[in-house]
């Protein structure tokens, strides 16, 4: 059977990570590889979609600091940053490091309450499980 | 819970520990727990210059889910991921 190679799109505008940017061209299949990709030639409005860490809380010397802060998590979830901090902060006392795992399986049950939330459907749709090496 | 509240409750166990100190150490599990959770998601726009490839990606970006790019009607229509990069490298 014979394609209908009129309806074949060619050409698709795609966008990769590489060195901490995004790379956009246009892809063109039926160019020589050496030119099948093209940087876009107009200004065009780029909407990203991302997973992104919450705002630093600001230290003493910096101008905006105040101690008002919160943090972007949902309210649920500042125990479990407290709770990290006073494990780290056992785990550079070498006489009471004992007391660091207590806190540090707390801050774990925050991190797996966090990823049932994070998959609950509202604020990041369906997760897809992906293989990745560390 | 306001940051002010976090300090004391770290101070209560650490009392030797500096408010900055104490500061760095909860970003610190902030960040591993938006790492670990990837709990906060955003969008942002920006606008593409003519013949520019790259553009830089701020700090606070763990992953990117989507790409959406305004087509020549003017509607935002998400683009496809390329599976590693061109072989012909451009750097602009």
């Amino acid at each position: 059977m014979a394609h209908n190679t009129e309806n074949i799109i060619s050409k698709h505008k795609v966008y990769w990570i590489e060195r901490d940017s995004i790379g956009l061209a246009e892809y063109d299949s039926t160019k020589t590889e050496k030119d099948q990709f093209t940087s876009l030639t107009s200004a065009l409005t780029v909407t990203l979609f991302y997973y992104k860490k919450a705002d630093h809380f600001n230290t003493l010397d910096s101008a905006s600091s105040a101690m008002t802060e919160q943090s972007e998590l949902p309210l649920q979830f500042h125990q479990y940053l407290v709770d990290r901090a006073v494990q780290l902060g056992y785990e550079t006392k070498p006489d009471m490091i004992q007391m660091a795992p207590y806190f540090e399986r707390k801050f774990e049950k925050g991190i797996k309450e966090g990823k049932m939330f994070a998959n609950r459907g509202r604020i990041s749709g369906v997760r897809h499980v992906k293989q990745s090496s560390f | 819970m306001k940051l002010q509240q976090m300090i004391d409750q770290v101070k209560k166990h650490h009392p030797e520990l500096g408010t900055n100190e104490i500061i760095i150490l909860l970003n610190q599990a902030s960040d591993e727990f938006c790492s670990r959770t990837l709990i906060l998601d955003e969008a942002t726009q920006f606008t593409t210059v003519a013949n520019q490839r790259y553009y830089g990606l701020k700090d606070s970006i763990l992953e990117i889910k989507s790409v959406d790019l305004e087509d020549e009607d003017g509607n935002h229509v998400t683009i496809k991921r390329l599976m590693g990069r061109p072989q012909y490298r451009d750097l602009t």
